[in-house]
């Protein structure tokens, strides 16, 4: 009775239905301080003075740190080291943190918050890719603007565009995407003994936490214990910034002796938190009469902001996405991602793609309507099988399902019929329907190398039920819940017998980072190396109770019976209970390192993922041509993630993605003022989809089984939103005629643009 | 500003006795939807004071009359919106009502707030505009009876005294063929008007006798568009009249750019939007 | 900044008498005095809708209400919505139905769908939707939630 393939109930939900999962704003510790941050009110600035005198006279403040407070080093280890955890001599962005307050109410820490007095110099800021890119900008780090720049060299482009019949070359400009992770980050530090400190959080990646308490601390990672509490959504805004917040309460705790809980107001978790980087994309492509690409090149810029955090490895795998999931023998990509004096954009969800593939499947679709192609089978022809290349010189060896995504959700959505009954729509209103597909390198890859290990921590309780000690987390996307039907299986025991324990760094391997889909098959397969062993310890202790070999048991139902001859059986409880008699060690470490990936800087080739994920969406839309308002009537999308380890599960990561999606194609977009403060940090005017702006979805598995995943699961998450927004603007482009090359698409860009072609 | 100062208001004789005795900068809060955030956000300067006037039942109700329908300034756009005479008699207001915030706002959100407010972009004001409503206002010195459009001086600014108190709204109770409430915002549901029409009209013989329209969120204040409805009066409502009709409230308005839309955009949809209210009442006629 | 007020209301059934700042708002005297923290704070302002409670009856911001406007006043919040251990029936749909992710929204998300229930019993999807359109939820994309609710319907 296998449970994995089964939507099984979610671990969690019963607490959250509830009310009784905890997050982090919802613990107390007796004697808490709460802390607030100061905030830069310069975008770009040198620091004078800071003058905290009249701040700690407010009645009930405790404590008030700078940079001149911090103990060890005032860096916050992300990918390189350029990020202070508050700022020194200048700050880079409106809303750079420059100090903390606890106080003993949070009416005292607001009130000290107004009264720190922060004497700037302005600098000349630099507000967009394009200020930052030319030769005299002014430059917000010593190195310069660019953070970090990647290419891809593959075979020659010249020649490649010399073979195609078509040319097209375009332009396309994409804007920030704030998270919204319902629940605002926040920290609890308390001080722990013989010097320690323990931070409870939400966060994604406990480990990377960790480092960034030990280095603000100058301490050793194992005086820093980090918890995570339940965590309300992440998205990847809480990968890196959360070690920011962390240390910052860390600090106060340390300095203070007490317990301090850092909990964000919304507009300060806008101001302060990772984005989706903006970006400037030269694409062009070149194709053969019949539709066959022959050449790609593409410059692709990231805006990063005022610090790197995660950014050379968010253009990474841009980089490496940038010519779609397509077969193409000439290939040349530049990435840049640059400073400016914007908040800091690193992770979130799909990692650098979701920018990329919007302009090379606006590409696709161009050439399709230039060639008279249909725009599905456009892709068809040039769509990476077993055994093709990508553009880094990776053969695919395994489990592409590509085409098979592209036929299901062609067909599924009636798209030949609705081709043609769309066109027919000449008022008004009108339809269009709009494909789209993508791929997604499952895990960081050879631009994550150091991380892509995972452990795992196997118990069997004398009752028999199994605790799980993981170094991934959940953060809403049912981790806990897959990785309990992995173990399940693996054991041949009950799902309901299975826990997975709190994510606590005292008693959980670091498994690496919570991202890139990359917790389904790293810790589901260290899992399974841990229930193996187990199972080999279990496996002698019932051939003795049977007399029957244990290659020939089979462990399944709570049960292990003889393969031949089922009713010869024990209950796995029975078995349980010998082995604790025998002294039989029922508790050990399964690890799992990630197969071979590698990519070489100088030649831009490489064989970046140990395997990808493959989707294609069709997107259907109404524009009323009055307004110039969408309405994505449906989206259908299918998705070749190997196995679905929880159908339901992964249902509901599809329509969460695609409505991520619909938001990022039609009204999602941070603003700034001239000065480059952020005008709009709240929901009230960052506008995210309501119940009402969403289409109906309808979700389509693919399952190509991935080898060595655990039950042939490749990872989901990231990439249901990566292929979203271009099907909706090919889409509009179907029902209007009018191609957008910059997102959002809002009634007053499509309405203006509309008008212009009339 | 977590901790303020908050009176809460027994009676109307308690507010007039507060009032005679003076008070810094007192705000009254109804429903709170808007007051609150102000508050949150440290729009308001202290030292203030905030009078619940939410307890104070005498503003709940609605009375139908003769001649006048009267509304209490607290009757929240949930009690409005779902108000089956009201629908009756003035659509373009229930309809207004029900596109306010979320439902958990309309429960909380009172009209006499919204007009209170005095947002160019509020839904309920238009409506009020085109069925002629009144406010009734009253302090302790005494009363007065004011036009709706006599009333907002500016995006959060009208002539209403600190204490003195928006007790009701009277609107006439004259049954019109056709009224309605149309909107942009940037999302479906809990958004802020970007830009806003509010159309009530009678017809005679076939003609429109009287039209009255009212733009929100593109000017200071809600405005009228006269010369729109002048042109209207004793038209048939024709694709060409409709048209036209579209093309002269689109001279008359004068939106800005705001970080809600722009202002082309704005104009052109003052436009759009009476060409659709015009054309369903076309429909449905 | 005011005098305290004496203030006397009901939560979940229970009758409270407690000595407050006036301006507290109800999120936080759930929060922070009754220790009811399954309802959230999203946002502060009323957009999220994470703090929704029902406030005699109706659904509301807990964060936009004050402690002067609660005389008498009658609260349901999450934990008071099953019956000793029996789960409440729009709980056990969304469970069943897969509607929960992360779960900040969800004890907000339930108050607004109970209180749509209870105003209109056999819903339509459209009105689920408008019932709904006041709670922010960034996981889910609603689907699953609003199906949770449909069950809900159905099988009260």
């Amino acid at each position: 009775m296998s449970v994995v393939g089964k939507s099984v109930e979610r671990k969690d939900a019963l607490d959250k239905v509830l009310g009784l999962a905890q997050y982090v704003d919802d613990m107390h510790f007796d004697n808490m301080l709460i802390a607030k941050g100061v905030y830069s009110k310069e975008t770009y600035g040198k620091i004078i003075s800071i003058d905290i005198s009249k701040a700690e006279r407010v009645k009930g403040v405790v404590k008030i740190v700078t940079s001149k407070d911090i103990p060890g080093e005032n860096l916050v280890p992300i990918v390189r080291k350029d990020m202070p955890f508050l700022a020194e001599d200048v700050v880079r962005y409106y809303g750079e943190p420059v100090a903390y307050v606890a106080a003993e109410t949070i009416e005292a820490a607001e009130e000290a918050v107004k009264l720190v007095h922060i004497q700037y110099k302005p600098l000349e800021t630099v507000l967009s890719i394009e200020e930052s890119i030319k030769e005299k900008a002014p430059k917000i780090h010593p190195h310069g603007n660019i953070h970090k720049s990647y290419k891809i060299r593959k075979g020659d482009v010249a020649r490649g565009f010399s073979e195609a019949d078509i040319i097209i070359e375009n332009e396309y400009r994409t804007p920030h995407q704030e998270h919204s992770y319902l629940e605002t980050n926040g920290m609890l530090a308390v001080p722990a003994y013989e010097g320690g400190i323990t931070v409870y959080g939400s966060m994604q990646c406990p480990f990377y936490v960790q480092e960034g308490v030990a280095n603000i601390l100058n301490i050793p990672l194992n005086k820093v214990r980090i918890v995570q509490t339940v965590t309300g959504g992440g998205f990847g805004g809480k990968e890196d910034i959360p070690s920011l917040y962390a240390g910052n309460a860390a600090l106060l705790a340390y300095l203070t002796g007490r317990p301090v809980k850092l909990v964000l107001t919304r507009e300060e978790d806008f101001f302060t938190s990772s984005k989706r980087h903006p970006s400037l994309i030269k694409y062009k492509t070149g194709a053969r009469k019949d539709g066959t690409l022959t050449a790609i090149e593409v410059t692709y810029y990231l805006d990063g902001g005022a610090y790197s955090t995660l950014s050379p490895i968010v253009m990474w795998r841009g980089l490496i996405h940038a010519t779609g999931p397509y077969r193409c023998e000439n290939v040349r990509v530049d990435s840049h991602v640059v400073a400016t004096n914007r908040v800091h954009c690193g992770a979130f969800r799909g990692f650098g793609q979701p920018q990329v593939i919007f302009a090379h499947e606006s590409q696709m679709d161009i050439l399709a309507d230039k060639l008279q192609i249909d725009p599905a089978e456009i892709r068809r022809i040039n769509a990476v099988n077993v055994g093709d290349e990508t553009s880094t010189g990776q053969k695919l060896e395994t489990s592409v399902g590509l085409l098979e995504t592209i036929e299901k959700s062609v067909d599924k959505s009636e798209w030949q019929q609705k081709r043609s009954i769309y066109e027919q729509d000449k008022g008004d209103k009108r339809r269009g329907i709009g494909v789209s597909s993508c791929f997604y390198g499952v895990s960081l890859g050879a631009g994550g190398r150091k991380y892509e290990r995972s452990g795992a921590y196997v118990e069997i309780n004398r009752d028999s039920s199994v605790n799980v000690a993981v170094g991934t987390t959940e953060m809403g996307q049912g981790m806990r819940t897959v990785l309990s039907q992995i173990t399940a299986d693996a054991l041949g025991v009950k799902y309901e017998d299975i826990y997975i324990v709190p994510v606590d760094s005292t008693r959980v391997p670091d498994s690496g980072p919570t991202v890139a889909s990359r917790a389904t098959v790293m810790s589901g397969n260290a899992i399974r190396d841990a229930c193996r062993q187990l199972k080999e310890r279990l496996g002698k202790v019932a051939e003795e109770m049977l007399k029957i070999p244990r290659e020939v048991l089979v462990w399944d139902n709570d049960e292990v019976y003889f393969k031949q001859n089922p009713s010869v059986k024990l209950t796995f409880k029975s078995v349980i209970e010998e082995a604790y008699k025998r002294d039989v060690h029922l508790a050990t470490q399964g690890w799992f390192v990630a197969p071979y990936t590698t990519f070489d800087e100088e030649t831009g080739q490489g064989w970046c993922y140990f395997t990808y994920v493959y989707s294609t969406n069709v997107a259907e839309v109404e524009v009323d041509m009055t307004t110039g308002i969408v309405t994505v009537l449906k989206v259908t999308a299918a998705h070749d993630l190997g196995k679905a380890i929880n159908p339901a599960l992964v249902e509901g990561q599809i329509q969460g993605g695609v409505v991520q999606g619909i938001g990022y194609a039609l009204i999602e977009n941070l603003l700034y003022d001239k000065s480059g403060k952020m005008i709009n940090p709240n929901f009230s005017t960052y506008i995210i989809p309501t119940s009402v702006d969403t289409a109906v979805i309808d979700p389509i598995i693919v399952e190509h089984i991935y080898p060595d995943g655990p039950y042939g699961a490749k990872g989901f998450g990231e990439l249901p939103i990566i292929g979203v927004a271009p099907a909706i603007v090919n889409a509009v482009f179907h029902a209007t005629g009018v191609r957008m090359k910059e997102l959002p698409v809002t009634p007053e860009r499509l309405f203006s643009v509309i008008g212009e072609k009339k | 500003m977590r901790r303020f100062s908050v009176i809460r208001i027994r009676s109307l004789e308690h507010l007039f006795d507060l009032a005679e005795k003076g008070m810094t900068n007192p705000y009254f809060l109804a429903g709170g939807t808007d007051l609150l955030i102000k508050i949150k956000d440290d729009l308001l300067i202290p030292p203030f004071t905030v009078l619940d006037i939410s307890g104070l039942q005498e503003l709940r109700s609605i009375h139908f009359e003769q001649d006048y329908v009267r509304i209490g300034s607290l009757v929240t756009h949930g009690e409005i919106e779902k108000h089956p005479e009201l629908r009756l008699l003035f659509p373009s207001l229930t309809d207004a009502c029900h596109g306010v915030g979320s439902p958990q706002i309309r429960n909380r959100a009172t009209i006499g707030g919204n007009i209170g407010n005095a947002s160019p972009a509020a839904d309920s004001i238009p409506p009020l505009y085109v069925y002629g409503a009144e406010l009734h206002l009253v302090n302790s010195k005494g009363e007065r009876w004011v036009k709706i459009e006599d009333f907002f001086t500016g995006p959060g600014k009208t002539i209403r005294n600190p204490v003195e108190i928006i007790k009701e709204i009277r609107i006439p109770a004259e049954k019109r063929d056709y009224g309605t409430y149309l909107r942009l915002g940037q999302r479906k549901a809990l958004a802020i008007s970007k830009i806003s029409l509010a159309l009530a009209g009678k017809k005679k013989n076939g003609s429109m006798e009287d039209v009255k329209i009212a733009l929100g969120a593109v000017g200071p204040t809600v405005i009228m568009a006269v010369e729109t409805s002048l042109y209207l009066r004793g038209k048939e409502l024709s694709s060409e009249v409709i048209k036209e009709a579209g093309n002269i409230i689109e001279k008359e308005a004068e939106p800005i750019t705001d970080l809600r839309s722009s202002k082309e955009y704005r104009k052109k949809m003052c436009s759009t939007l009476l060409v659709k209210a015009l054309t369903n009442w076309k429909q449905v006629a | 900044m005011s005098d305290l007020i004496n203030l006397n209301f009901t939560v979940n059934g229970e009758k409270k008498h407690i000595k407050l700042d006036p301006s507290m708002t109800l999120l936080e005297i759930l929060r922070n005095i009754l220790k009811l923290t399954g309802t959230k704070e999203g946002c502060g302002k009323g957009e999220c809708g994470s703090c929704t409670v029902l406030l005699n009856g109706k659904a509301v911001n807990a964060c936009l209400v004050i402690a002067s406007q609660l005389e008498e006043a009658e609260i349901i919040t999450i934990e008071g919505l099953g019956k000793g251990e029996e789960i409440h029936p729009i709980q056990k749909a969304f469970i069943e139905e897969g509607a929960v992710q992360c779960g900040f929204c969800i004890p907000g998300m339930i108050m607004s769908a109970k209180a749509l229930l209870d105003e209109n019993p056999h819903p339509s999807e459209e009105e689920i939707k408008w019932g709904i359109s006041g709670n922010l939820c960034r996981c889910t994309g609603y689907s699953k939630i609003v199906s949770a609710i449909e069950k809900a319907a159905k099988e009260r």
